[in-house]
C-alpha cells in the first residue's frame, strides 16, 4: 500500500532565483500525482526535495505523518526514477536491481527471488545478464523502475522516465507503468512536461508556473475547467485571444475578429475589461450560414484529417489567425477548402480569464 | 574500394612495395638497437663476427649479485610506489570533491595539474632543492617522491578525470542514496568501481615514468640516494654488458607495464561503463 506525502509551504533558491516557490502537494495513498509544467518551473527541484537530494529553504515534507524533511534520502524509504536512467555501469541489470536488497544485506536466497520476480515484472528475464551498455533505452529504463521498486518503497517518484524515449515505446511503457503502480498500490509522483501524457496517466495533476503551483485537479477538470490563463494555454488545444467584454441589450458578449460572440454570465465581468477568451475546438458546431447571427463567418482555409476527428483551420474576417474547429471525421466529409461556414460556439464553452 | 579498383594493378602493387620497405624500415630503426642490446648482454664475446661467439647470463648474475645496483632496483620501486600512493591520495579526493560537488572548480583543478607539465625537469628539481633541501635540509628521499609526485600530476589527473567523466558519478551517488546507500557502501559498491580502471591506469603510468627517471633522480637523490637510473648510467663506463643488462631490465620493466596500460585500457573500452548522455 502507497504511502501519503504531504509537502508544505516548500521553498528553494539557487542564486537569486526562486526554483521552488511556495509548492503545497498532498497525494493520498496509492494515488499517481503528476507534477506538470514547461521546462525550468520547478518540477525537478521539488521531486529532488522530497526524495531528499535537495534540503528545503523553508516548508516541511511527511511521508504517512512522519516529517522527513530533516532525514538524508538514504533513509526516507522512497523509490527514484531518474531521466538518464543512472544505472550503474559497472553491474549488469540483475545487480542494478538488487542493489537496494544488497544495501539491505538480504538474505541470498531472498534476493534472488526479489530480483526474479521484478525482471519478470518489468518483462527482461532475458536480460539479466547484460550490462547497462549492452540495452536499448527502454529496456534500461525498465532496469531502472525494477531498481527503484526492489525495496518496496511506498512512494515513488519519477522524473520525465519516458522523455528519453522513442513514441511506441513511451506509450507502451506508460500504459505498463500506470498497471503496476495499481496493482501495487503505490503512491507515484510524476514529472513530465507533456501534458498529454500527464492527462492519460495520472489520477491527479499539479501544473506548476515559474516555481509555483497555478491549479490542481483530475485531468477531467484541468482540461474542462482551466482555472487561469496559463493552464488554459498550457492544457489541450484551444483557441485563445485577448479581447474585451461588452454588454449588448443587457448580455454579455466578446468581440472576436469583426464578430461578436455571446458567452455566458460566469463571475464578475465588467464591461469593457480586457480578458482572455478561450474556447475549444471541438466545442464548435458548423451550423448554416444564413441563420446564425451570433456564429463567427468564415472560408476554411486548411482541413487536416486526424482519424476519428477532422480539423478546419478557419479564417475569419478581422481575426489575426484562423480559429481551429474539430469536427467528427464523418460530419466533415462533404467539406472542402475554400468553402464558406458558419462556425456557433455554445456561450458556456467560452471561458473568460480576467 | 570502388577508388582502389578502378587503380590499375600495377599502381597497386608499387604501393604495397613502397609501404612494406617503410614498415620495414621502421621497425628495423626501432627494434634494432634494442635487439643489439639485449645481444649484447647476453654475448661472452662479440668483436670479430655478425653474431656474438658465445651466450651467457653472467652481466645479469653480475647485476644481482652486486648490493649496490639491488639496493638502487629497491630504491626506484620504492619512490615509484611512494610516488603513486601520495599522488593517488592528493589527487583521488580531489577529483571526487569536483565531480561530486563542485564541478564549476574542474577547470582551475586542470590549469593547476598541468603547471609541472609546462616546466623542465633540471628547472623543476633546482626550485625544488633552492625551496626545500638548502634551507631546511628535508630528507633527500622523500622531496624526491614529492618533485616525481608534482611531475606525475598532470597524467594522473588526466587518467583519473578520464574514467569519472565517463560516467555521470554525481546521478549514480544519488541512485546510491535513494536505494538507501550510506557513504560507505556508495564509496564501495559506486565510485570504486567506476574509478579503479582510471586509478590502474594512471598508476601504470606514473610506475612506466617514475621507475627509470634519471634528471631528477640525479639532481634530488644524488649520490646519498642513487636509483637504478644512476647505477645504469655508470655501469656504461665499468662494464658494457653489465651497462646492457641493466637497460634490458629496465626495458624489461616498462613494457610489462605497458602491456598492462593497453590491457587495461582495452578491457576499458570494451565493457565500458558508458552512460547515456
Ligand atoms: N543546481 C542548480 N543550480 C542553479 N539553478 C538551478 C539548479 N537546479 C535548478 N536550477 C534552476 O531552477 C529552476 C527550476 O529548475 P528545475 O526544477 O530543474 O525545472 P524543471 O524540472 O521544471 O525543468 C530553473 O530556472 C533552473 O535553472
Ligand atoms: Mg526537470
Amino acid at each position: 500500500m502507497g504511502a501519503r506525502l504531504q509537502a508544505v509551504g516548500l521553498e528553494k533558491e539557487y542564486g537569486a532565483a526562486m526554483a521552488v516557490d511556495g509548492v503545497d502537494l498532498d497525494a493520498r495513498p496509492g494515488e499517481f500525482v503528476s507534477l506538470l509544467g514547461p521546462s525550468g518551473c520547478g518540477k525537478t527541484t521539488s521531486l529532488r526535495l522530497i526524495a531528499g537530494l535537495e534540503r528545503p529553504d523553508a516548508g516541511r515534507i511527511t511521508i504517512d505523518g512522519r516529517d522527513v524533511t530533516d532525514v538524508p534520502p538514504q533513509r526516507r524509504g522512497l523509490g527514484m526514477v531518474f531521466q538518464q536512467y543512472a544505472l550503474f555501469p559497472n553491474l549488469n541489470a540483475y545487480e542494478n536491481i538488487a542493489f537496494a536488497l544488497r544495501v539491505r544485506r538480504l538474505p541470498k536466497a531472498e534476493v534472488e527471488r526479489r530480483v526474479a520476480e521484478l525482471l519478470a515484472v518489468v518483462h527482461l528475464e532475458d536480460a539479466a545478464g547484460r550490462y547497462p551498455h549492452q540495452l536499448s533505452g527502454g529496456m534500461q529504463q525498465r532496469v531502472a523502475l525494477a531498481r527503484a521498486l526492489a525495496a518496496e518503497p511506498p512512494l515513488l517518484l519519477l522524473d520525465e522516465p519516458l522523455s528519453a524515449l522513442d513514441a511506441a515505446i513511451r506509450d507502451e511503457l506508460r500504459t505498463e507503468l500506470r498497471r503496476l503502480q495499481r496493482a501495487l498500490e503505490l503512491t507515484v509522483i510524476y514529472v513530465t512536461h507533456d501534458q498529454a501524457e500527464a492527462m492519460a496517466i495520472s489520477d491527479r495533476i499539479v501544473v506548476m508556473e515559474r516555481g509555483k503551483v497555478n491549479q490542481v485537479g483530475s485531468p477531467q477538470e484541468l482540461y474542462d475547467r482551466p482555472a487561469t490563463r496559463f493552464a488554459a494555454g498550457f492544457i489541450g488545444a484551444s483557441n485563445r485571444r485577448l479581447t474585451t467584454v461588452e454588454l449588448v441589450a443587457g448580455h454579455p458578449t466578446i468581440r472576436w475578429g469583426d464578430a461578436r460572440l455571446p458567452i455566458a454570465r460566469n463571475g464578475p465581468l465588467p464591461p469593457g475589461s480586457t480578458v482572455m477568451a478561450a474556447w475549444r475546438p471541438e466545442a464548435a458546431t458548423l451550423t448554416d450560414a444564413g441563420n446564425a447571427a451570433s456564429a463567427l463567418h468564415g472560408r476554411i482555409e486548411l482541413i487536416t484529417f486526424l482519424g476519428p476527428i477532422t480539423r478546419l483551420d478557419v479564417r475569419v474576417p478581422g481575426d489575426d489567425e484562423p480559429v481551429l474547429v474539430d469536427l467528427v471525421s464523418t460530419a466533415a466529409a462533404h467539406l472542402q477548402t475554400g468553402q464558406s461556414v458558419a462556425v456557433s460556439i455554445p456561450p458556456d464553452a467560452i471561458r473568460i480569464y480576467a | 574500394m570502388a577508388v582502389l579498383a578502378r587503380q590499375p594493378a600495377g599502381a597497386r602493387r608499387w604501393g604495397q612495395i613502397v609501404r612494406a620497405v617503410l614498415i620495414a624500415a621502421v621497425v628495423l630503426y626501432l627494434v634494432l638497437p634494442l635487439f643489439s642490446t639485449v645481444l649484447f648482454s647476453l654475448a661472452t664475446a662479440w668483436s670479430k663476427t655478425v653474431l656474438p661467439e658465445g651466450y651467457t647470463l653472467n652481466a645479469y648474475r653480475e647485476s644481482f649479485a652486486d648490493p649496490q645496483i639491488v639496493r638502487g632496483i629497491q630504491r626506484s620501486l620504492t619512490a615509484t610506489l611512494a610516488t603513486l600512493l601520495v599522488g593517488l591520495a592528493l589527487v583521488v579526493p580531489a577529483l571526487l570533491y569536483v565531480h561530486l560537488r563542485a564541478p564549476h572548480f574542474k577547470r582551475w583543478l586542470e590549469f593547476l595539474a598541468i603547471v609541472p607539465w609546462a616546466l623542465p625537469g633540471v628547472v623543476l628539481a633546482l626550485a625544488v632543492i633552492r625551496t626545500y633541501i638548502s634551507p631546511y635540509n628535508v630528507s633527500r628521499p622523500a622531496v624526491l617522491v614529492l618533485t616525481y609526485t608534482l611531475v606525475s600530476l598532470p597524467f594522473m589527473f588526466r587518467a583519473i578525470d578520464a574514467a569519472l567523466s565517463a560516467v555521470d558519478l554525481r546521478t549514480l551517488v544519488e541512485a546510491a542514496q535513494t536505494l538507501g546507500a550510506g557513504w560507505g557502501e556508495i564509496g564501495r559498491r559506486v565510485i570504486l568501481p567506476n574509478i579503479a580502471a582510471g586509478m590502474l591506469s594512471a598508476s601504470l603510468l606514473v610506475a612506466a615514468l617514475a621507475s627509470g627517471e634519471y634528471v631528477i633522480a640525479r639532481l634530488l637523490g644524488g649520490t646519498g640516494w642513487k636509483t637504478f637510473a644512476l647505477y645504469q648510467a655508470e655501469a656504461q663506463f665499468t662494464d658494457g654488458r653489465v651497462a646492457a643488462a641493466l637497460a634490458v631490465l629496465g626495458f624489461g620493466f616498462t613494457w610489462v607495464v605497458s602491456m598492462a596500460l593497453i590491457a587495461v585500457a582495452g578491457r576499458r573500452g570494451q565493457a565500458g561503463p558508458v552512460m547515456n548522455k
